[in-house]
């Protein structure tokens, strides 16, 4: 059997399980298949402030439809597995502070928002998350992820701006994107990844 | 060995059989004469009892995302004819169960806010337009399915209902033939414009047999049976019916319905595969030597 000579860092992170973005991935899927968990976990501004506070953290497991689920799971799936394994600590750090973080800024910022579901805010801060980390290690493609953080804040910016989906198509015709939660998980990923060290990756 | 002497035993028998005939033989009374039972309950008897030409609503219905929606069972009956319950008449504990398969599978949608199951209790026999309104103010909805429902059970004796003149016959052979048919049929009302807005109908048969002493219990089984293989059809045909109603809105939204939204927006955000395929070009630019 022939010997590893990858580097420690890279030997670590095929090692590391990345067993946060997997749960949170798999609570998602279950909350769409369980008929109740729109009633129970969604964010409804009313339910909210009456005490439910549970609301702002889990809104960011439930979906308004399969396929409003299934992109929001292509983006949070890979980038969160990717960035888990290559900084463990820091990404389950964003992932278990985020979905409050969004929830809070909704509810202070968004007082027009009766209602909100999605993995969306999550899957923008661990995608934002990935490129911090990779922006802050010397081997990294630097056009590469400043292209990426470049389309995401133009998507951000877009939809902010026009107040429709820019690259999304909801099925329902009363659902209006809401930048400012892709906005806060991006603030999320970067005050966990810059309020840290760097380690190499 | 004692054997009776031939003199004795044609007088035996005879006495035996006597004794038979008065004690198992017996004639079963089936279905109280009848071999049909009818149960039906009609949205357009509840809601116009004393309109035998009912005039169309002026105007279009103003709908207010995200909706509040009853489902009720329609009372059977009407004014003049008030408090008939049908002796193998569907409960409203199995009414229950099947409204609330019905609210399960609508659920969790965008533009329904929440769905409330509205008990019999409720609504009155040929209450119409008026008591939806109350319902409407008692239990704040905008929408309402109604449903009615009409089921005929048959049943037919074949040759073994012959064995019915003995007790042991009636219970053991199935000499009835039972044939239930159910429909089923929701009818989605906005309650203050007064329009229908979609309409589902859900159908069953269920066949099955049974001895003279199971016949009642088998029927209100075969009826249960019978309301739920219908419910089945029906949730169904309803999401096919509230896709098209919503893609006629979207492509004609001054001919159906006109939609409003509440105070308040429903908000979401999506990766959709655009973004995905815009990622995937932004990869062609990376230097493949420095991946990581």
């Amino acid at each position: 059997m022939a010997a590893d000579l990858s580097p420690p860092s890279v030997r670590a992170a095929r090692e590391t399980v990345p067993w946060a973005t997997l749960v949170l991935a798999g609570v998602a899927l279950a909350a769409f298949v369980w008929p109740d968990a729109a009633g129970l976990l969604v964010y409804e501004r009313d339910r909210v402030v009456a005490g439910e506070w549970w609301r702002l953290w889990t809104a960011n497991l439930v979906h308004f439809g399969g396929s409003h689920l299934g992109w929001n799971l292509l983006v949070f799936v890979p980038t969160g597995i990717w960035a888990e394994r290559i900084a463990p600590g820091r990404t389950r750090l964003m992932l278990a502070l985020t979905p409050g973080l969004i929830g809070i800024a909704l509810l202070a910022f968004e007082p027009a928002l009766a209602r909100y579901a999605g993995l969306s805010g999550m899957a923008a801060g661990t995608l934002a998350l990935l490129v911090f980390l990779q922006l802050r290690a010397r081997n990294a493609d630097r056009l590469f992820w400043c292209g990426v953080l470049a389309l995401l804040a133009v998507k951000i910016g877009a939809e902010a701006f026009l107040g429709r989906a820019l690259f999304a198509h909801f099925a329902g015709t009363d659902i209006r994107p809401v930048p400012l939660a892709h906005l806060a998980g991006v603030a999320g990923a970067a005050v966990v990844c810059f309020t840290r060290r760097p380690r190499p990756i | 060995m004692n054997h009776l002497k031939p003199r004795l035993l044609f007088p035996a028998l005879l006495a035996l059989g006597g004794a038979l005939l008065l004690t198992t033989g017996g004639c079963f009374s089936l279905w109280d004469g009848q071999n049909q039972h009818h149960q039906a309950s009609s949205v357009v008897g509840y809601l116009y009892p004393n309109q035998t030409d009912p005039l169309p609503p002026p105007g279009l219905p103003v709908l207010r995302l995200p909706l509040r929606v009853g489902v009720a069972f329609v009372p059977s009956g009407n004014q003049r004819n008030s408090g008939y319950i049908p002796p193998n008449g569907i409960t409203e504990a199995q009414k229950a169960v099947l409204l609330q398969r019905v609210a399960d599978e609508f659920k969790g949608r965008d533009y329904i806010e929440h769905i409330e199951i509205v008990p019999t209790s409720y609504l009155r026999p040929g209450g119409g337009f008026t008591n939806l309104d109350q319902v409407r103010n008692l239990l704040g909805v905008d929408v309402i399915a109604l449903v009615a429902y009409d089921q005929v059970q048959f049943t037919d004796e074949n040759l073994l209902s012959l064995s019915y003149w003995t007790i042991v016959g009636a219970y053991l052979f199935h000499g009835n033939k039972n044939d239930t048919q159910t429909l089923l049929e929701a009818a989605v009302y906005d309650i203050a414009s007064r329009h229908l807005l979609f309409r589902a109908p859900g159908t069953s048969s269920v066949q099955g047999g049974s001895a003279a002493v199971n016949l009642a219990e088998n029927l209100r089984t075969d009826s249960a049976k019978g309301f739920d293989a219908g419910t089945t059809v029906l949730i169904g045909n309803l999401k096919t019916q509230l896709e098209e109603f919503r893609e006629r809105v979207k492509q004609s939204p001054d001919a159906v319905a006109h939609i409003e939204h509440k105070p308040g927006y429903t908000g979401s955000g999506a990766f959709g595969g655009a973004f995905l395929a815009a990622l995937a070009l932004l990869s062609l630019v990376r230097k493949p030597w420095r991946r990581t």
